[in-house]
C-alpha cells in the first residue's frame, strides 16, 4: 500500500538536505514500527519517494513524500486499507521532530503518477529587505517592466572548472506578485515581500532565490542579500486545476 | 587572540541573546558547507528547562559535527548528564573554516546546539581529549566563544565558565593544562555527574572558585594542573612534580565499578547528516587483555570489562526503537575477543529479524576470526572487512605483543573470502621500534599472499593494505621509544610504493608530517602549551584534516617558542621523570619497564586472561 504524505519542513529543519530525508524517513518509519517496503537486490532499499527537492535555507509549508508500506496481504478491503494508513500515519507523527509535522495524507490508488511526474508547479513567498525605503510604485513599475520582458538571463558559476551556464528563467516564471512593502515582524524595517509561482517542467525550472536576485539587480535595489527569506508555500499539479496532490491542506 | 587582555574578551562585541543569534545564523547558515551541522533539532535531541538546572554544562568535541556525533563517550556523557535532574548538557563542535570565518565576521559567538546559547553562559565546558591533532581547535574554540585561553584568566568569580576535560588525552594533558581548571581520567560515568554536582553546588553556597577546586582534587579521578609545579634541574630538564595539598601527589583513575549498570545511551540524538558512525554502538566491552605494546587504548581501558549478552541484547532493541537506525555496530578495542560473540552476533540477527537492520563489527584480530564468526556477520551484512596484523613478520609481531600469527591470518582471509567478501583491508603500523627492511617486504608479501587466497576463490578479490605511523604514546611500554623521522617513514612508505606498485594491491598511508606533530603532543610537557598557542595564533586549525594541516605552522611555532621536535619524538631514557609520571592509569610504571625489556628481547606476553601479567590495573579498582 502506497501513502503518499504532506508536511511542512520548518524552522532549523530548513538547513536538512533533500539528501538527507530518504534515511530521515526510513529510521521515523522504523521508531514507528510501520515497515517500509523494500526493493529485491544485493542493496535493497526502502520505497520512499520525494516530490521535487527543496533548496537547502528554504522552509517548506507543505511537501510531499509517497512511502509504500508492507501490509502483509496484498488484498485488504478499502475500509481496511485506510484504518492501517491512519494507524501508519499516527505512529510516524509521534516519531517526528518538532520542526517537521505531517499534515495530511491519502491512500494512493493504484497506478498513481509519481509525485516527480505530477508536481510541476511550486509557489513560494519571498521576502527581501532593503538597506534604504523604496517607493512602492517603483517596485509596482519594475516589476510589470520585468514580467514585460521575454528574455531574463541568469548565469550560474558551477564552480571548480566547470563553465558557467546562462539560462533564460523568464519561461519558467508564471506569476509574480508584490505582496506586501513592510515585514510584519519589522513594519519599519524597508522590504518587500513577493508571491512567485513557478513551473517544474521537463525542460528544466527557475530558483526562487535566482529570481529574486535578477529581480533586485534588474531594478538595482539596495537589498540585502543575506536577509533575504524564502518559503516554499505549495506545491501543484496545473492541469488539476492548482490543486495539490491531497487536495487542500487547512 | 592571543596578546589580549581579559577586558579586550569581554568587551568583544558578541550576541548573547539565543533570539537574536538564530536571526543571526540565518543570515549565514545558506552560504556554508552543511548547514546541517550548526542547527541542532535532530532526534532524541534534549529541550531542558535553563533556569531548572543547578549545574549547565556543554559538552564540546574539537572536531567537525560529523566526527563528534560519531564518538561513544559523548553520546554516554552528554546522555547521562541530561539524564539527571540536577543538570542539564548541551553540545558544540568545532565548526569547519568556511562556518568559523564567517562567524567572525558576523559577530556569532561559538554557541551550543540544544539552546543557541553562547558557551560563555554555561557553568562547566567539558571538552573530551581523543587525538593530540585537535588540540589547536580547542584554542580556536575558545577564541571563538570569547573565553579567555589560560585558567588564571578565568579564575576571578563566576564570569567565567569552568573548562574540564577528559579521555584518552587526559593521561598526558600536560600540552593542555594552563588551559584547563581540571582534567577526570578514566571512566566519566560516575566522575562527571560527581564534579558537576560539586561545582553547582558550590556555585549556589557562594564558595570561592579557589576553594572548588581544590575539593574537586579530593575526588579520585580529578588532575587540577594549578596544584602541581614541574620541577627541573639547572639545565631546565624536567625532574618530576611537586604537588600541593589537598591534591593527591599521585591521581588515580576512575573506574566503573559494575560495567553491566553503567548508564548506556539507548536514547542517543539522530543527527540528520550523516556521520562517520553513523549507526548504534553497542559497548560490548571495555579494556583489553592483548597487550599490545603501543597501544595506549588498552592500557587506559583496563581491567577488562565484559557486558552481559542479555544486557546488549535488551540494550540493542532500546536503541532501535528509540533511534530507528538500520544498523548496530558491536564496539570495543577487541570485538573479535568478547566471550561468545559468535552467540551474540547469532541472538542480536534474530532479535532484529522484521526490523531490517544490520549487525557489524569493527576490525577484527584475525586469531579471533574463523568460519562460525564470518558466518554469523555475512548473514546481516556484505561490506569490506578490515583485520589488523599490524606488522609483516612474526618477529616484529612479536615485539610489539601482537600474538597473530601468519596463518591465523591465511586462515582468516581464507574463511572471509570463503564467506563471500570480496574486500579485505589489511591494516599495520610502520616506523615500529627494531623494524627493519624485512619487516616491511613482509608487509607487502603478507598482502600479496592474500590476495592470492581470496583470488584463488573468487576473482572479484581485492586486498587494500592501509599503513599508518608508529608514535609512542604515554602509559604504554612504548612510552620510552623514538619515533622515526619523516624522511625515514616517508622513505619506508615509498619503499612499500615500489614493492606493490606492480600488484593490484592499493596502499594508503598517513601524513608523516602530522604523524610527527602528533608525537610532539603524544608526550608532550607543560612548555607545549606556549606551542598550541602559537600555532592557533598563526592560524592552525583541523590539523588532523590532511587537506588543512599546515606543516610550516609547526615549523615556525617551533622555532618561535625555541623547542626542538627531537626532543619530543627522541627515545627517553628509562630513569627520566616523564611528564605524565603523577597520572595513573592503574597499570604501573614498572610493568611497563619489563614489556619493555621484554620486546627488545623479541619475548611475547600472553593474553592476560590466560595468564595474569600482574600490571597492577585490576588491584586498582576499589
Amino acid at each position: 500500500m502506497k501513502i503518499r504524505l504532506a508536511y511542512s519542513k520548518l524552522a532549523e529543519a530548513k538547513y536538512i538536505a533533500h539528501l538527507d530525508l530518504t534515511r530521515f524517513f526510513e529510521r521515523a518509519l522504523r521508531r514507528a514500527g510501520v515497515e517500509v517496503a523494500r526493493t529485491e537486490g544485493f542493496h535493497p532499499h526502502a520505497k520512499i519517494s520525494f516530490g521535487p527537492p527543496l533548496a537547502v535555507g528554504v522552509e517548506g509549508l507543505a511537501e510531499y513524500v509517497d512511502v509504500e508500506i508492507r501490509d502483509g496481504r496484498r488484498s485488504l478491503s478499502p475500509a481496511a486499507q485506510a484504518a492501517a494508513a491512519e494507524r501508519a500515519v499516527k505512529a510516524l507523527q509521534a516519531e517526528m521532530p518538532q520542526n517537521i509535522r505531517i499534515l495530511t495524507y491519502g491512500v494512493l490508488p493504484p497506478g498513481a503518477a509519481a509525485l516527480t511526474a505530477s508536481i510541476d508547479l511550486a509557489c513560494y513567498l519571498v521576502w527581501t529587505p532593503l538597506w534604504a525605503p523604496v517607493a512602492e510604485a517603483d517596485l509596482r513599475r519594475g516589476l510589470a517592466d520585468w514580467l514585460s520582458r521575454e528574455e531574463i538571463p541568469v548565469t550560474r558559476n558551477k564552480g571548480g572548472t566547470a563553465r558557467p551556464v546562462t539560462k533564460n528563467i523568464r519561461p519558467f516564471v508564471r506569476r509574480m506578485a508584490l505582496q506586501s512593502i513592510a515585514g510584519e515582524e519589522a513594519p519599519d524595517d524597508p522590504g518587500f515581500s513577493l508571491e512567485l509561482e513557478i513551473a517544474m517542467t521537463g525542460a528544466g525550472s527557475a530558483r526562487a532565490a535566482d529570481v529574486t536576485e535578477s529581480f533586485c539587480e534588474f531594478l538595482a535595489l539596495p537589498w540585502d542579500k543575506d536577509g533575504v527569506v524564502i518559503v516554499r508555500a505549495g506545491l501543484f499539479t496545473q492541469g488539476e486545476k492548482r490543486l495539490p496532490p491531497l487536495g487542500r491542506i487547512n | 587572540m592571543g596578546n589580549m587582555t581579559v577586558q579586550d574578551i569581554a568587551s568583544q562585541q558578541y550576541i548573547s541573546d539565543p533570539a537574536h543569534l538564530r536571526r543571526a545564523l540565518d543570515r549565514v547558515l545558506p552560504a556554508v558547507i552543511k548547514p546541517g551541522r550548526y542547527a541542532g533539532g535532530e532526534w532524541n535531541m534534549a529541550r531542558k528547562d535553563w533556569e531548572a538546572a543547578e549545574t549547565r554544562m556543554a559538552f564540546l568535541f574539537p572536531d567537525v559535527y560529523e566526527v563528534g556525533m560519531s564518538n561513544l563517550a559523548l553520546r554516554i556523557l552528554h546522555g547521562l548528564v541530561n539524564e539527571d535532574p540536577r543538570f542539564l548538557c548541551e553540545r558544540a563542535f568545532a565548526p569547519w573554516p568556511d562556518m568559523a570565518d564567517k562567524m567572525r565576521s558576523a559577530g556569532i559567538p561559538l554557541y551550543a546546539l540544544e539552546s543557541f546559547r553562547p558557551l560563555r553562559a554555561f557553568d562547566v565546558l567539558g571538552v573530551t581529549l581523543q587525538y593530540e591533532l585537535s588540540y589547536t581547535n580547542i584554542l580556536n574554540m575558545l577564541d571563538l566563544a570569547g573565553i579567555p585561553r589560560r585558567a588564571a584568566r578565568r579564575d576571578s568569580g563566576d564570569e567565567w565558565p569552568w573548562l574540564i576535560a577528559g579521555g584518552p588525552g587526559a593521561f598526558n594533558p600536560e600540552p593542555l593544562a594552563p588551559f584547563f581548571d581540571a582534567f577526570l581520567l578514566g571512566d566519566g560515568e560516575e566522575l562527571l555527574p560527581a564534579v558537576l554536582a560539586r561545582i553547582g553546588a558550590d556555585k549556589k553556597n557562594g564558595v570561592p572558585r579557589a576553594e572548588t577546586l581544590a575539593r574537586l582534587t579530593e575526588l579520585r579521578g580529578v588532575y587540577a594542573p594549578a596544584f602541581y609545579t614541574p620541577s627541573a634541574d639547572e639545565r631546565g630538564v624536567f625532574q618530576g612534580w611537586q604537588a600541593a595539598a589537598p591534591a593527591p601527589p599521585l591521581v588515580r583513575k576512575a573506574v566503573v565499578a559494575d560495567f553491566n549498570a553503567a548508564w548506556f545511551p539507548a536514547r542517543c540524538i539522530v543527527p540528520f547528516n550523516e556521520t562517520v558512525h553513523d549507526r548504534i554502538m553497542l559497548e560490548v566491552m571495555r579494556g583489553c587483555t592483548r597487550g599490545c605494546r603501543f597501544c595506549q587504548a588498552g592500557m587506559l581501558g583496563r581491567p577488562l570489562r565484559e557486558r552481559a549478552p542479555e544486557v546488549l541484547r535488551r540494550q540493542a532493541l532500546e536503541s532501535v526503537r528509540a533511534t530507528g537506525y538500520e544498523e548496530i555496530s558491536l564496539v570495543s578495542l577487541s570485538t573479535g575477543d568478547y566471550s561468545g560473540v559468535s552467540h551474540l552476533l547469532r541472538d542480536l540477527t534474530a532479535d532484529m529479524a522484521g526490523w531490517s537492520v544490520n549487525v557489524s563489527l569493527p576490525s577484527l584480530r584475525p586469531d579471533s576470526f574463523d568460519v562460525e564468526l564470518a558466518a554469523e556477520i555475512q548473514k546481516t551484512r556484505k561490506s569490506g572487512l578490515t583485520f589488523a596484523p599490524e606488522a609483516g613478520t612474526q618477529r616484529l609481531r612479536d615485539v610489539i605483543n601482537k600474538g597473530v600469527k601468519d596463518e591465523d591470518l591465511f586462515r582468516a582471509v581464507a574463511a572471509a573470502f570463503d564467506a563471500g567478501w570480496n574486500n579485505i583491508k589489511l591494516y599495520y603500523m610502520i616506523g615500529l621500534p627494531t623494524e627493519t627492511e624485512a619487516d616491511l617486504a613482509g608487509i607487502a608479501a603478507q598482502a600479496e599472499a592474500a590476495l592470492q587466497t581470496g583470488r584463488r576463490r573468487s576473482g572479484k578479490a581485492r586486498v587494500t593494505v592501509s599503513v599508518s605511523n608508529f608514535v609512542p604514546k604515554p602509559h604504554t611500554p612504548f612510552q620510552w621509544a623514538a619515533q622515526d623521522s619523516r624522511e625515514t617513514l616517508q622513505a619506508k612508505q615509498g619503499y612499500l610504493r615500489d614493492k606493490l606498485r606492480r600488484t593490484p594491491i592499493k596502499l594508503q598511508y598517513h601524513d608523516a608530517d602530522m604523524s610527527a606533530a602528533e608525537a610532539i603532543l603524544s608526550r608532550g610537557d607543560r612548555r607545549t602549551a606556549g606551542l598550541l598557542e602559537v600555532l592557533a595564533d598563526k592560524g592552525a586549525r583541523f590539523d588532523s584534516w590532511s587537506e588543512w594541516f599546515r606543516p610550516e605552522l609547526w615549523q615556525e611555532a617551533l622555532r618561535a617558542t625555541e623547542l626542538r621536535a627531537e626532543y619530543f619524538t627522541g627515545a627517553r631514557p628509562w630513569d627520566a621523570a616523564l611528564p605524565w609520571d603523577h597520572l595513573s592509569a592503574g597499570v604501573t610504571k614498572e610493568y611497563l619497564r619489563a614489556e619493555a625489556l621484554k620486546s627488545e628481547r623479541g619475548e611475547r606476553t600472553e593474553d592476560c586472561r590466560l595468564v595474569c601479567g600482574a600490571c597492577g590495573a585490576c588491584g586498582d579498582t576499589a
